[in-house]
């Protein structure tokens, strides 16, 4: 029987127990300190009209501004954190130079402030150049307006303490009946983020989003000392509430999980095989080989050099000659992108600069068809517009992770197309490997230009379609451009899955979050190291 | 309607004054109960900062903003709230007060005790931390310079791109422990960086250059832009070599990274728990106890890392625990950090070492040049990045070279090569060292708005000295440039 005291709570436990009543940040309107009010309410409007204003005024050609309300809950009943912070920032282009201004007041005369203030960050840019710097937004077809609320089924910060304790001490005592059980630790994080926008367009919109991740680690250790461990891949980073835990069959995925991790006791331990091999890679792991190659190598900034102070460039580094052209993958590989999948992490209605993101192709049939791009983005790369391909425009790719930090270009979420002609899973592709290795969930580093990567992770040898040994310090070296040549097959449909990644770029550092929806695939003739071996 | 007038810390400064933080702690206070643990700390900062790219500034952004956070906890035994705004009207901080006492009090244990270990203690007085200089440049002032740092790399043909920041914040932490004893740390540091990027335009050449300090004077931004650019120009059209063992120059920059991964892994707790790792000595049949390597050789004996607060180049703010501390001393291991917990069970000891980002090693006097003379044949490298640590027992890492690798043959730089993957051990380069040269201050700027409980993190300053060893592993060759 699962211990949970839920039913008990369950509609009284907001008021009883003050979870929601305890609000740490207020604003100063109409003369008075209040709670943040709803995200549409006009006051808040004016407050973005007035910091625009100011910054038309001051001189800008364009400006637009934001308001975030950001609240963060990490629940324990015995340590809960909980942050609520505030922010509004300002962004003016004069001549071709942005500023941006940011404090955490939300506050007429703070917005004016800001307002003026982004217009002298944006001028200052511009000091003793004597010239000005060309720069071509691409144009808001139409200015938007409206609220949006990012649908979950159970909002955390409406939800008891108690409530959502009770939830993961019943998956702990649950963990901890697991046979050979050691130890076990699990993580959750919560995020609900009002944002509203407003631009010099006439664009004004609000929306709420959400972000759910956690994690769960198990460890079992047998008989014999031998020890092993477990986590749950299904909990990264998503645009849920609480269904992100609840609403998926947590227990089941422990127990398959926990039956892998015995039967990989009783597997020996051989070195690594050094050489070329076949390589079988998770679903979780091509998410990330994706992410981190061909997601970070089509962010427009990386691409044109805007970041190659920061985290690098990328081995994309002419996009405007290359689109259309290069061919980044076998002719099977078909990657998209967009931000409005229900669940994902990077989903919004609208990005940072007001802009409602399009569903869009980055690769087709191995051709590199789009980069992704903000306003400004799109507009380095305008020569490939037009001639009836594709309209001039922003893909909606322009995301900060609050107002106090300006916008840049993130990862939109990414879709590796699966093998449609197919109904494979990673059991099937396994299945048909004669003699290989498969990489579970490997961590992926990349050099600065995403060209040269290495791959680490539990490994296990494969013999005629079965795991026979765990592969002990394994690493695979590869080129980006040749491993999406080389994959020789890839799930099908089924055998999707979508994970949330994390993301860091910029300067100050600023983190994004994006989905990837992946199946496992198969890739020919990868260079497997030993990662600990010295030269 | 008429606005509000508002006393506000953005009306005209970029910080919190020094008696707008004593009302909010004095508030905060009066919202929370007198038993047990309270802890407010206050950080507000300020960062002026221009990003350039192509030659042309990107952006300009003034930012500010505040963290308080309230952390309290009731009886040793029971759990503890914590609880974070940026907001500092009464309301707010009534809010935060009420939320962490409501959580800390629902799950306190009556007659559990505190054990933290406090005394009272402030801001000792070390190096200075606060540069005017830094805290008042302009924007019209960082917008002139970064003209002059693109300019040299514009009129070649090169693509320049940087950063450079301005960087004030103040802080003031007030704590009660459950024995009722109070102390405060308080203070103020600036942080001044500037970084630069130069590249090809044809992506055939890369060099970069960075320093940070809390006085932009002692940054130099134009030494820096002049050091990206040549690192630029003569790292064009790298050749490729076979990966290897090569006696390998390290850059100050690049050998930081190294001594980086040999300071974080000082921590006492694991050896003497029996975990295995590169200071576990093994177990002391006599008494049944683990052992560490304290007072062991574990690098070569011209290497000393120590960190004292009062230095005037390394550093930082000072309080119990982040007083004067050598590590390694003549190659010995002579300190490892402990936790209060570890410091007073194990150790017997009142005092707990905390780990620190900031350190300075012991330099030599040979001139990087010199080392290449005397070189017959070897590698230059100026930068690793993506360091990642494959084993923790023999604190293993792996990384890439990037921004300048050049061969060096019969005391001369030949050529630029093509970057390398490699895969080394601090604990192998330091007991490999053919020649030291002069410690010098490196790139190590810290994130914003710190939080005030982690001070020893507020200001990082690394000092360290280029290194030419002996055998450094080269593992792959990487494309990127």
């Amino acid at each position: 029987m699962i211990y949970t005291r839920r039913s008990v709570l369950k509609g009284s436990g907001n008021t009883i127990l003050g979870v929601v009543a305890a609000r740490p940040a207020m604003a100063l309107l109409d003369n008075r300190w209040e709670p943040p009010p709803p995200i549409q309410d006009d006051r808040l409007k004016r407050l973005i009209q007035t910091a625009v204003d100011a910054a038309v005024n001051a001189g800008a050609l364009y400006a637009d501004a934001r308001l975030t309300f950001t609240q963060e809950f990490v629940p324990s009943v015995t340590s809960p954190n909980r942050s609520e912070t505030m922010g509004v920032g300002v962004r003016a282009l004069v001549n071709g130079y942005w500023g941006f201004a940011s404090s955490p007041l939300w506050n007429s005369a703070e917005s004016a402030r800001l307002g003026h203030s982004a217009v002298d960050q944006a001028k200052a840019n511009g000091y003793g150049f004597g010239k000005s710097r060309r720069v071509e937004l691409a144009p808001v077809l139409e200015p938007t307006s409206g609220d949006w609320i990012m649908p979950v089924k159970d909002d955390p910060f409406e939800m008891s303490l108690e409530e959502i304790s009770d939830y993961f001490e019943g998956l702990s005592r649950f963990i901890r009946r697991l046979k050979l059980y050691q130890s076990s630790q699990i993580l959750c994080h919560f995020m609900r983020q009002d944002k509203a926008f407003g631009s010099s367009l006439g664009q004004f919109t609000t929306q709420r989003i959400y972000r759910a991740s956690g994690s769960v680690g198990v460890g079992i250790r047998n008989n014999e000392g031998r020890s092993t461990g477990f986590g749950l891949d299904c909990l990264s980073p998503a645009g849920l509430g609480f269904e992100h835990f609840r609403g998926q069959p947590l227990r089941e995925y422990i127990v398959r999980e926990h039956e892998e991790a015995m039967r990989d006791l009783d597997l020996p331990m051989v070195p690594s095989d050094v050489g070329r091999h076949m390589v079988l890679i998770n679903q979780r792991g091509m998410g990330t080989l994706l992410s981190q190659t061909i997601g970070v190598a089509t962010e427009i900034d990386r691409a044109m050099g805007f970041e190659a102070n920061a985290g690098g460039t990328s081995y994309i580094n002419a996009p405007d000659e290359m689109l259309n052209t290069l061919q980044v993958g076998s002719s099977q590989i078909n990657i998209t992108a967009d931000r409005s999948a229900h669940g994902s992490v990077g989903r919004v209605r609208w990005d940072d600069e007001g802009i409602e993101p399009t569903h869009f192709t980055v690769v087709k049939n191995g051709i590199l068809m789009n980069m992704q791009t903000n306003r400004e983005g799109a507009g380095w790369i305008k020569s490939h517009y037009g001639n009836g391909r594709t309209q001039f425009s922003s893909f909606g790719c322009a995301y900060a992770p609050d107002a106090i930090d300006h916008p840049l270009v993130h990862s939109a979420d990414l879709t590796l197309e699966p093998d449609a002609a197919v109904a494979d899973d990673l059991d099937i592709l396994r299945t048909g490997i004669e003699k290989g290795i498969e990489l579970k969930s490997p961590d992926i580093d990349m050099d600065f230009q995403q060209i040269s990567g290495l791959g680490s992770g539990r490994a296990y040898e494969l013999r005629r379609g079965k795991r026979t040994a765990i592969m002990a310090d394994i690493g695979v070296l590869f080129r980006t451009p040749e491993l999406w040549k080389s994959i020789v097959q890839l799930g099908g449909k089924s055998d999707l899955r979508r994970f949330g990644m994390r993301s860091l770029k910029g300067e100050p550092r600023q983190e994004g979050y994006h989905d990837v929806l992946t199946p496992s695939a198969v890739v020919k003739e990868m260079t497997v190291i030993d990662i600990k071996r010295k030269a | 309607m008429t606005e509000p007038k508002i006393i506000s810390p953005w009306d005209a400064p970029r910080l919190l004054t020094a008696t707008e933080a004593e009302r909010i702690i004095s508030e905060t206070k009066s919202y929370c109960g007198s038993d047990g643990t309270l802890g407010i700390s206050i950080v507000s900062w300020w960062a002026g900062s221009q990003r350039w790219a192509r030659n042309r500034a990107s952006m300009t952004s003034d930012q500010r903003d505040i963290k308080i956070v309230i952390f309290r906890k009731i009886g040793d035994a029971g759990g503890h709230c914590e609880a974070t705004t940026n907001q500092i009207d009464s309301a707010s901080l009534r809010g935060v007060a009420k939320y962490v006492e409501l959580y800390a009090r629902r799950s306190a244990k009556p007659n559990g005790i505190d054990m933290a270990l406090q005394r009272p203690h402030w801001n000792s007085a070390g190096a200075p931390v606060w540069s005017d200089a830094t805290f008042n440049r302009s924007i019209e002032e960082n917008g002139s310079l970064v003209h002059t740092l693109t300019r040299r790399a514009e009129d070649a043909g090169f693509l320049s791109a940087g950063y450079i920041e301005s960087y004030g914040s103040n802080y003031i932490g007030w704590n009660r422990d459950g024995w009722g004893r109070v102390s405060r740390i308080g203070g103020e540091v600036t942080q001044a960086q500037c970084s630069i990027t130069v590249r090809h335009p044809k992506g055939t050449g890369s060099g970069w250059a960075g320093n940070s300090s809390f006085d932009f004077a002692q940054v130099d931004p134009a030494k820096i832009a002049e050091l990206a650019f040549e690192k630029c120009f003569t790292s064009i059209d790298p050749v490729r070599i076979e990966p290897g063992r090569y006696q390998t120059i390290l850059e100050p920059q690049a050998a930081a990274t190294f001594f980086q991964g040999l300071i974080g892994a000082l921590s006492r707790i694991y050896p003497e728990r029996g975990y295995p790792g590169p200071f576990l000595l093994g177990m002391d049949q006599a008494v049944s106890r683990f052992r560490s390597k304290l007072g062991l050789k574990i690098v070569d004996e011209r290497i000393t890392i120590q960190h004292d607060p009062t230095d005037p180049i390394v550093g930082t703010l000072a309080r119990p625990g982040v007083e004067k501390v050598k590590w390694v001393d003549n190659g010995t291991l002579v300190t490892m950090t402990n936790t209060p917990g570890h410091a007073f069970n194990e150790l017997v000891s009142q005092t707990p070492i905390w780990p620190r980002d900031s350190f300075k090693v012991s330099g030599g006097n040979t001139a990087v040049d010199d080392m290449i003379k005397s070189t017959k044949r070897g590698l230059l490298m100026s930068r690793v990045s993506t360091p990642r640590l494959v084993d923790s027992v023999s604190l293993l890492y792996t990384g890439v070279t990037r921004d300048g690798l050049w061969l060096i043959e019969n005391g001369r730089i030949t050529k630029a090569v093509r970057n390398f993957r490699w895969t080394e051990s601090p604990l192998f380069i330091l007991n490999n060292i053919e020649e030291i040269g002069v410690s010098v201050p490196v790139f190590s700027p810290v994130g914003r708005g710190v939080n005030a409980s982690s001070l020893q993190n507020s200001l990082v300053n690394v000092v360290v000295p280029a290194l030419k060893v002996n055998d450094f592993s080269f593992t792959s060759t990487v494309d990127a440039i």
